[in-house]
C-alpha cells in the first residue's frame, strides 16, 4: 500500500516542502529509504522502525521504501523522522489515509517513540500556512513557536502514540500548552526594562550623542579610544535604546533564530534587539555564514540588531573585508556548488578599536608608540571598509568629576545629568518615528539607509548649510563619500531635533563626527 | 682628476677623518697623497693605516683599483651628485672649523651661502601639535627672511620644518645617515624629491650606504656644525637633538630652545637645555629679534579671526589652547552641551582658527 505526507526544509533562507512517500510491498523484507539523503536522514529509518515497534506498531516482514521528493534536492536534518513514521504507518494501515491531507509533519523521534525539537519550525510553519495548509503537527517543544503563526491550527505532540491517537480520533491532545498566543495580532513589542543602561556610563557625553544618532538613524558607528574610555559599555547599551522592533521585524528575526536553533522553547518571539559580539578570532565562514551546507553567520543573527566588533584592528583583515557586501548590500549572498544562499544581514555595526598598539596615543607619558607603529596598526582596517562608516568618535578616558556621583553614593551611583536610556530611547524613538512617515513609501526606513541617488531628495540643504559645507569640504579635507555620509547624519541630527529642514546646527555636528581625522597621518 | 684623488682617499676604509685630514694638512693635496711614499705616509698616520692606505690603494692592483674608482665617480656624478673633500673650495667654512669635520661629504643640490646665516632645527620624532605648530611657524618665519634651514629630514620636527620652509619659499639642507641617495625615512620621499631641486641633502656615507643606528648621532654634529644658530623644538629626556644640541655648544654654536610647560615629557630636554642656559625662544618672532631678522615681516599662519566670531565661538575659542584639548575638558570649561561644542568646534576648525588634532584632541591656530 502506498501513503504519502508533507513535510519541509530549510535550505539556506529558504523553505522546500518535501513529500515523504512510503510504500510496503511483497518482496524481499527490509526498510530502503531513497531520495538524495544525507546521513542524518539515512539514520532515520532505524530510528523510525524502533520508534514504531516501540509504539506498538509491529513492522511486517515486508518490502518497505520509503521515498523523499522532490529526489534532486539534498535532505539534511532530522525533522523528516516524524513524517517517515507516519507514512509508513498509513502504509501499513495503521491510521487512516485522509487524516494525513492537508497536514505538515515536522518533528525528530527518539527510541522510545518519544517526539524532540527541530530547527527551523517557524519560517516551516510560515511557509505553509501561506501555501494554504491549516494543521500542523509539531514537537510539543516547538508549539509555541509554531503558534506564531495566526490561523494555523498546531497539533502539538509528545510521542508517536499522541500522534497516532490524534490521527485516529481528531481529538487535539493536551500537553500544558495554552492558547493564548494564537491567532493575536500584535501591534507593538513591549521593551524589556531590564538590562543595562546608560545611566550607568559616567559623563562620556560626546559618546552617548553619538550613540544616540547611530541608534536614531541606524548609523554605523566606529568609537577609537584608550582602554577604559566606556567604548565596550557603549556599545552593550546602543541596542537598548533603538526603539522596539516591529511585529514584521521581530517574525523575521524568529525565523533567522528558528533557523539556527537558537530559539528558547519558551520565548518563540524575539522580542529584543539582538547584541552579537564575536570574538576577534572569529572565521569568515562564522561571521558572515558558511559551512558546506551554509548556516546564518554572526551578520544575520545580528539583524535589527548591533554587531559589535571589539579591538576592530585583531580581526583578520581578510574576515573583516567580508564585511563589506552585507554593509553595503544588507544580505549575505553565500555561494557554493550545491548552490547559493541569500542571508538577511541589515545590522548596525559597531567598531571599536584603540588608538595605537598600546593604547594610550596621545598620551605621550603613557605611549611610547611610533608614528610608523600607529600610521601600521590603523592601516590595518581599509578605507573601502571606513567608507561604510557614518560615524566617527574618538573616546576619552573618564574624568574624575564624572566619577564622583560612583563614590559617593549619590542618586544611586548615577550622576544626575546623565541621561538613561529610556529617555535616550524615546528620543530615538521619535526620530524613527520621523524617518517611518518620511520614507512610507520606500524600500528602506532610515536615514543610514538612503542610498546615495536618493540623497538629494531627502537630504536638501539651503543656501547657508551649502555654504558651510563648502568650506567644510575645502577646509576640512572631505571626499565626495564622506559628504554623503556627513548628509546622513545631518538629517538624522535635524529628525532628533525634530526640524523639517536640515540647518546649519545640524550640518556642524554632523561634521565633527566625520572620519578622516583618524587616519589623516599624524 | 683632482676630484678623483679627493675620491680615492675619501673612500679607503678603516682610515678615519682626523687621519684623512692629517694626510691633507701634511702633503697639501690628495694628488700629493696618492703620489706619496709608504715612508713618508707612515710618518703621518702611523704603520698600520699606512698599510691601509697601500692594501685599499692604486699601488697592489693598480688597474683594476684605479678603474673601479673611475666607474664609480662617474656613476654618483652623473647621478647628479658632487663630491667635497676639506680641501675642495667649496667645502663649507663652519664645517671647517669643527673638530671631527668630515673629510668629504656627498651633496645632491646646492649648500647654504657662506655669508648669511644658517639655522638648524631639530626636535622630536613625535612631536605634538604645539611642537608642529611652532616649528612650521618659525621655519616659515625664516624663510621669509631668506634664512636656509638645516635638518636631519627625520619623522617629526625635523621634516615638518623643512617642508614648511620649502613650502614658505625658502631653501633648506638635509643631512643624512645614510648614502645620499636613498630617501630615509620612507615617508618623507615627497619632500626628498623637493630638497633636490629647493634645497640640497648632503651626507658623508658613500652613495648606497643604509642607514644605521650609529651613523646619526655622527651626522647631528655636521646639522650643528654647518649652522650658526641651533633650535630645539620638544626634546623628550633623552632625545637625539639633546646630543646635536651638545655638538652645537661644544663647537661654539648658539642654541635656542622652545620651552615646554613643567612636567611635559616632550619637552624635558627643552626645558633642561633652557635650564642649563641655552637661549629661550618666547615666540617666532622673538626668535626673529634675537637673530637680528626683526625686519622680517612676521606673516602669521593663519589670520586673526576673532573679530568675526559670534559670541558663544568667541567663548569656546578663548578656552583653546596651543596644547591640545580634549574634548571632555573643553565640556568642563566651556558648560556647553555637548552637541552645541561639536557645533561650534566643527565652525572653529573651517573659519580656521582651530585644529583637531590626533584622538579627537583640539587646539587654537591664531
Amino acid at each position: 500500500m502506498f501513503a504519502s505526507v508533507l513535510s519541509a526544509v530549510v535550505i539556506g533562507f529558504h523553505v522546500c516542502f518535501v513529500t515523504v512517500e512510503a510504500d510496503v510491498s511483497d518482496g524481499l523484507p527490509g526498510l530502503h529509504m531513497v531520495g538524495y539523503l544525507a546521513s542524518e536522514v539515512k539514520e532515520a529509518g532505524e530510528r523510525v522502525r524502533t520508534a514504531l515497534r516501540n509504539s506498538g506498531i509491529r513492522l511486517p516482514a515486508k518490502r518497505m521504501i520509503i521515498n523523499l521528493a522532490p529526489a534532486d534536492l539534498r535532505k539534511q536534518g532530522s525533522m523528516f523522522d516524524l513524517a517517515i513514521a507516519l507514512a509508513l504507518s498509513a502504509a501499513l494501515g495503521e491510521i487512516p489515509l485522509p487524516s494525513l491531507s492537508g497536514v505538515i509533519i515536522l518533528g525528530e523521534t527518539s527510541l522510545n517513540g518519544e517526539i524532540c525539537s527541530v530547527a527551523g519550525v517557524l519560517p516551516m510553519v510560515q511557509k505553509a500556512f501561506a501555501e494554504g495548509i491549516r494543521t500542523c503537527i509539531l514537537p510539543r517543544q516547538n508549539v509555541k513557536e509554531g503558534k506564531l503563526v495566526s490561523g494555523m491550527t498546531i497539533v502539538g505532540v509528545s510521542s508517536i502514540g499522541d500522534v497516532l491517537e490524534y490521527l485516529r480520533t481528531g481529538r487535539i491532545p493536551d500537553n500544558g500548552s495554552d492558547g493564548d498566543e494564537t491567532g493575536r495580532e500584535r501591534k507593538a513589542l513591549p521593551h524589556p526594562a531590564e538590562g543595562p543602561d546608560f545611566a550607568e556610563i559616567h559623563g562620556q557625553s560626546s559618546v552617548k550623542r553619538a550613540a544616540l544618532i547611530a541608534a536614531a538613524g541606524f548609523h554605523n558607528l566606529l568609537l577609537a579610544g584608550p582602554p577604559g574610555s566606556g567604548k565596550t559599555m557603549t556599545a552593550r547599551r546602543l541596542s537598548t535604546i533603538m526603539p522596539p522592533m516591529t511585529v514584521k521585524e521581530s517574525m523575521d528575526l524568529s525565523c533567522i533564530y528558528s533557523i539556527s536553533g537558537l530559539l528558547r522553547e519558551n520565548e518563540p518571539l524575539i522580542t529584543v534587539r539582538p547584541f552579537r559580539a564575536p570574538h576577534h578570532t572569529v572565521s569568515g565562514a562564522a561571521l558572515i555564514g558558511g559551512g558546506p551546507f551554509p548556516k546564518p553567520g554572526e551578520v544575520t543573527l545580528a539583524t535589527s540588531g548591533v554587531l559589535f566588533l571589539d579591538e576592530l584592528t585583531e580581526y583578520r583583515r581578510s574576515v573583516l573585508e567580508l564585511l563589506r557586501q552585507p554593509l553595503e548590500e544588507h544580505t549575505v549572498c553565500i555561494s557554493r556548488t550545491k548552490g547559493t544562499f541569500e542571508y538577511p544581514a541589515d545590522f548596525l555595526l559597531v567598531a571599536a578599536m584603540n588608538p595605537c598598539p598600546c593604547g594610550y596615543y596621545p598620551d605621550r607619558a603613557r605611549c611610547a608608540c611610533s608614528s610608523g607603529e600607529i600610521s601600521r596598526y590603523r592601516s590595518k582596517i581599509s578605507k573601502p571598509l571606513l567608507d561604510r562608516i557614518d560615524l566617527c568618535l574618538e573616546t576619552e578616558p573618564v574624568c574624575y568629576e564624572d566619577m564622583e556621583s560612583t563614590f559617593s553614593g549619590r542618586d544611586g551611583g548615577r550622576s544626575a545629568q546623565d541621561p538613561d536610556s529610556g529617555q535616550m530611547r524615546q528620543q530615538a524613538f521619535h526620530a524613527w518615528q520621523i524617518q517611518q512617515e518620511r520614507f512610507a513609501s520606500m524600500p528602506y526606513s532610515h536615514n543610514g539607509r538612503i542610498p546615495t541617488p536618493d540623497l538629494p531628495r531627502w537630504c536638501r540643504l539651503d543656501a547657508s548649510c551649502r555654504r558651510l559645507m563648502a568650506s567644510a569640504f575645502g577646509r576640512l579635507g572631505l571626499s565626495a563619500r564622506s559628504c554623503h555620509r556627513v548628509l546622513r547624519v545631518a538629517r538624522t541630527i535635524a529628525d532628533l531635533a525634530g526640524s523639517g529642514c536640515i540647518r546649519e546646527e545640524h550640518l556642524a555636528e554632523a561634521l565633527a563626527y566625520r572620519i578622516a581625522d583618524l587616519w589623516r597621518d599624524s | 682628476m683632482n676630484g678623483l684623488y679627493a675620491y680615492w682617499l675619501g673612500r679607503i676604509p678603516d682610515l678615519t677623518n682626523g687621519m684623512k685630514r692629517k694626510l691633507i694638512s701634511a702633503f697639501g693635496t690628495s694628488e700629493e697623497v696618492f703620489h706619496a711614499g709608504r715612508k713618508q705616509i707612515a710618518s703621518v698616520i702611523g704603520e698600520e693605516k699606512a698599510d691601509a692606505v697601500f692594501s685599499s690603494g692604486n699601488r697592489m692592483d693598480p688597474f683594476d683599483e684605479h678603474d673601479r674608482i673611475v666607474s664609480e665617480y662617474r656613476s654618483f656624478s652623473s647621478a647628479g651628485m658632487n663630491y667635497f673633500t676639506i680641501g675642495h673650495p667649496r667645502y663649507p667654512e663652519r664645517l671647517k672649523e669643527i673638530a671631527q669635520a668630515p673629510y668629504g661629504f656627498w651633496l645632491i643640490g646646492r649648500l647654504p651661502e657662506e655669508a648669511g646665516l644658517v639655522v638648524a632645527m631639530i626636535g622630536s620624532r613625535e612631536p605634538t601639535p604645539y611642537g608642529r605648530k611652532i616649528a612650521e611657524e618659525i621655519a616659515g618665519m625664516l624663510a621669509s627672511g631668506n634664512v636656509p634651514v638645516i635638518s636631519g629630514m627625520a619623522r617629526g620636527i625635523d621634516s615638518i620644518s623643512q617642508k614648511a620652509v620649502l613650502d614658505a619659499g625658502g631653501s633648506s639642507l638635509a643631512v643624512l645617515g645614510c648614502g645620499a641617495d636613498i630617501c630615509y625615512p620612507r615617508e618623507v620621499q615627497a619632500l626628498y624629491e623637493r630638497l633636490k631641486w629647493e634645497g640640497g641633502i648632503l651626507s658623508e656615507y658613500p652613495p648606497g650606504t643604509e642607514p644605521k643606528r650609529s651613523f646619526f648621532p655622527a651626522r647631528n654634529r655636521i646639522i650643528s656644525g654647518l649652522a650658526d644658530v641651533t633650535v630645539v623644538i620638544e626634546a623628550g629626556k633623552k632625545s637625539g637633538s639633546l646630543i646635536t644640541a651638545g655638538m652645537a655648544l661644544e663647537q661654539g654654536r648658539d642654541v635656542y630652545a622652545v620651552p615646554g610647560r613643567c612636567g611635559d615629557t616632550m619637552s624635558e630636554g627643552c626645558n633642561r637645555l633652557i635650564h642649563d642656559g641655552a637661549g629661550m625662544i618666547l615666540s617666532a618672532a622673538d626668535l626673529m629679534e634675537e637673530l637680528h631678522l626683526s625686519h622680517v615681516h612676521t606673516v602669521p599662519l593663519s589670520q586673526n579671526c576673532k573679530r568675526t566670531l559670534a559670541p558663544k565661538e568667541d567663548m569656546v575659542y578663548s578656552c583653546l589652547d596651543l596644547y591640545a584639548k580634549s574634548l571632555n575638558v573643553l565640556e568642563v570649561e566651556t558648560h556647553l552641551e555637548i552637541t552645541e561644542l561639536l557645533r561650534i568646534l566643527t565652525i572653529l576648525e573651517i573659519e580656521g582658527c582651530a585644529s583637531r588634532t590626533a584622538q579627537g584632541h583640539f587646539i587654537r591656530l591664531e
